[in-house]
């Protein structure tokens, strides 16, 4: 690069700065531990979420299988804290609050279904409401990741 | 003038504006599908609770996931969406470097 190039890439630099938010020679950096992060999430609540429609009470009541909720908040919060970490911008961050919102209210519909046993279920989900959860989990989680893939991240 | 400023702007715009309109095409069809399953998913909900499945603080449950789920991916979509802007602003300022370290210095010299 000639000083003439540098000198031009400095002032739309400054000029980006103020209309993108960013200088724009800051390239998006990919994170391949926020992407593993997000895909442990989309494979381990697809397994799970598959295992709990064929189980059976009491199986397949909250008790049994609070474990499995606790386990992919754990993987979650770490995923917040990467992001956070590695300062990523506010819309990413928004994502990943509402990834870890979306897996404690499937973790608290399964509590409230089991609670709930003068139903046909009995402590069990719902089926429907057991693929919905799943789709949910896994659109959440799919989506941050591919933000890894189509943008690079931040 | 050695050179025509009009077509290095115009080359810029044109270089910018084709990377914005290959990544905006796919974040709206992203968005739209992404609606499609909101759709569908309170759809089933209601039906769900007209078939006695769930009750009504359930499917208030269901809802707010949908809602929440939805939201993740609106906002990855805006990730790619911002990260779609500084790679196109990057290309157009790549050509622009290219040219000027090129042709248009030796047209100046």
């Amino acid at each position: 690069m000639t000083w003439k190039s540098h000198r031009v890439l400095t002032a739309l630099c400054l000029i980006a700065t103020f209309s993108l938010g960013g200088c724009i020679t800051a390239s998006p950096v990919q994170d391949p531990q926020t992407a593993v992060l997000a895909e442990a999430i989309s494979s381990e609540s697809g397994r799970y979420f598959a295992l709990l429609t064929a189980r059976a009470a009491p199986g397949c009541d909250y008790e049994h299988n609070m474990n499995e909720y606790a386990r992919l908040g754990e993987i979650s919060a770490q995923l917040t804290a990467r992001l956070a970490d590695r300062n990523a911008g506010a819309a990413l961050m928004r994502a990943g609050h509402a990834l870890s919102r979306t897996i404690e209210l499937a973790r608290i519909s399964h509590q409230r279904a089991s609670a709930r046993t003068g139903d046909t279920n009995g402590a069990c989900m719902a089926p429907g409401a057991i693929a919905l959860n799943a789709d949910a989990v896994a659109r959440a989680s799919r989506a941050i990741a591919s933000t890894q893939i189509t943008s690079g991240g931040q | 003038m050695p050179f025509a400023i009009a077509s290095i702007g115009a080359q810029l715009a044109n270089t910018i504006l084709a990377s914005l309109r290959s990544d905006s095409g796919k974040v709206k069809a992203l968005a739209i599908a992404e609606g499609e399953s909101l759709a569908h998913a309170l759809a089933r909900i209601t039906g769900l609770l007209a078939q006695g499945q769930i009750d009504r603080e359930e499917a208030g449950v269901l809802v707010r996931i949908q809602r929440d789920a939805s939201e993740a991916v609106l906002a990855s979509l805006a990730e790619v969406s911002r990260a779609a802007a500084h790679n196109a602003i990057k290309l157009g300022l790549n050509d622009i470097i290219g040219r000027i370290d090129g042709p248009l210095t030796g047209e100046l010299l």
